[in-house]
């Protein structure tokens, strides 16, 4: 650069307290250039400074006045404002929600241990016998069974096992006694 | 005096964006000096200064949501200050407001009138030698001279770019030589 080019960089830091390296190097040996950054320094002094300009407390005090009195008359539009997450009527509806599942579970399973398809029900099939009819419990329900029908089911497997047993109570009698049976009783009665 | 402003106001900024009354009129009361010097120095009149102040802290208010912290938030005060004040002196009405004299309680400062007198006779050579200055270039040289901005800063809040604000800080300080110069002004 030369010396004009160093002014056009000095007149850049017109009021400000330090220099970068370069200019300051370009000065110190330059007279021409550092008469005019000399020059450029005492005109700082003629324009003061920020604060010379200040409005004093008794005016800060009256402004401040003015613009609280227009924001409080404005509306902050776009301004943030803290807000409760749980408002009393956003946690009176959450309240009621829980009742009304709560309810709705304790009904349901009501109405389940009284439903034929309710899965409360016990899940072994078994069998009672009360006043001449049999109960078959299944899976999901009951089921009447009559005395016929009782052992129709049952018979299947258990009228093998008796005839074989009166099969071979009948092989150990002798004729003699077997004639005696015959006359005084009926041989279902034995079996 | 920038650097002292910013480390004050950064936790008021952060409690004001959420909403903070009061967090932003200490924000108000730390900013307002140099919002008034600026927009006095621009418009030449005291009661326009002020207007435009308040209006500049009103609109921030207004609109900190707007804020979003890349940059300090003093230089975003000085975008709305500056702005307001552009607009004002586009406007006509500001042709028939004349410049006047800036004479505030601050004599409890300066105790000696021979004081008094060289602030008052300094003042009104800024303030007159402003005038002469076109508009963009008056904000630029107020911008880097009295509120010690980077030409980065400055870019950002007349919207120009870097060399331009160099430029017009360039061609203020020409016209300051000239200026004073003619006053018979010498180093």
């Amino acid at each position: 650069m030369n010396c004009k080019e160093y002014q056009e960089e000095l007149m850049l830091y017109f009021g400000q307290s330090e220099l970068p390296p370069e200019l300051a190097e370009h000065i110190s040996g330059c007279d021409l250039c550092r008469n005019f950054f000399e020059e450029l320094r005492a005109m700082t002094v003629d324009m003061g400074e920020d604060k010379f300009f200040y409005p004093s407390e008794i005016e800060i005090e009256g402004l401040t006045v003015r613009i609280n009195k227009q924001i409080d008359r404005v509306t902050p539009a776009d301004t943030k404002v803290v807000k409760p997450v749980f408002t009393w009527y956003k946690l009176a509806g959450i309240a009621a929600s829980i009742v009304l599942i709560v309810g709705m579970a304790l009904l349901g399973d009501f109405f389940n241990k009284t439903s034929p398809t309710s899965t409360s029900v016990e899940l072994t099939s078994s069998l009672s016998y009360t006043d001449g009819y049999t109960l078959l419990r299944d899976e999901s329900e009951y089921y009447e069974l009559s005395d016929d029908q009782f052992y129709i089911l049952v018979g299947d497997y258990t009228s093998e096992r008796i005839y074989d047993a009166a099969g071979q109570l009948l092989d150990d009698l002798s004729e003699e006694e077997l004639k005696y049976l015959e006359e005084n009783f009926k041989v279902g009665d034995l079996l | 005096m920038k650097e002292l402003n910013r480390d004050r106001i950064q936790p008021l900024v952060e409690k004001a964006v959420a909403g903070d009354r009061n967090a932003f009129s200490e924000i108000v009361r730390i900013m307002m000096k140099p919002i008034v010097a600026l927009t006095y120095r621009m418009t030449q009149n005291r009661d326009v200064a002020f207007d435009l102040a308040q209006d500049t802290f009103v609109a921030a208010w207004q609109n900190l949501s707007g804020f979003r912290g890349e940059a300090h938030f003093d230089s975003w005060l000085y975008r709305i200050a500056t702005n307001k004040t552009l607009n004002h002196l586009a406007s006509p009405k500001s042709k028939v407001v004349s410049a006047d004299d800036y004479s505030s309680s601050e004599t409890l400062d300066y105790a000696t009138p021979e004081k008094i007198l060289m602030r008052k006779e300094l003042k009104n050579t800024v303030i007159n030698f402003m005038a002469t200055l076109p508009v963009q270039q008056r904000l630029v040289f107020d911008l880097r001279f009295y509120q010690n901005l980077s030409f980065g800063e400055i870019a950002e809040i007349t919207g120009n770019a870097e060399g331009t604000a160099k430029t017009n800080y360039r061609e203020a300080v020409k016209k300051l030589r000239e200026y004073m110069k003619k006053k018979g002004w010498q180093a």
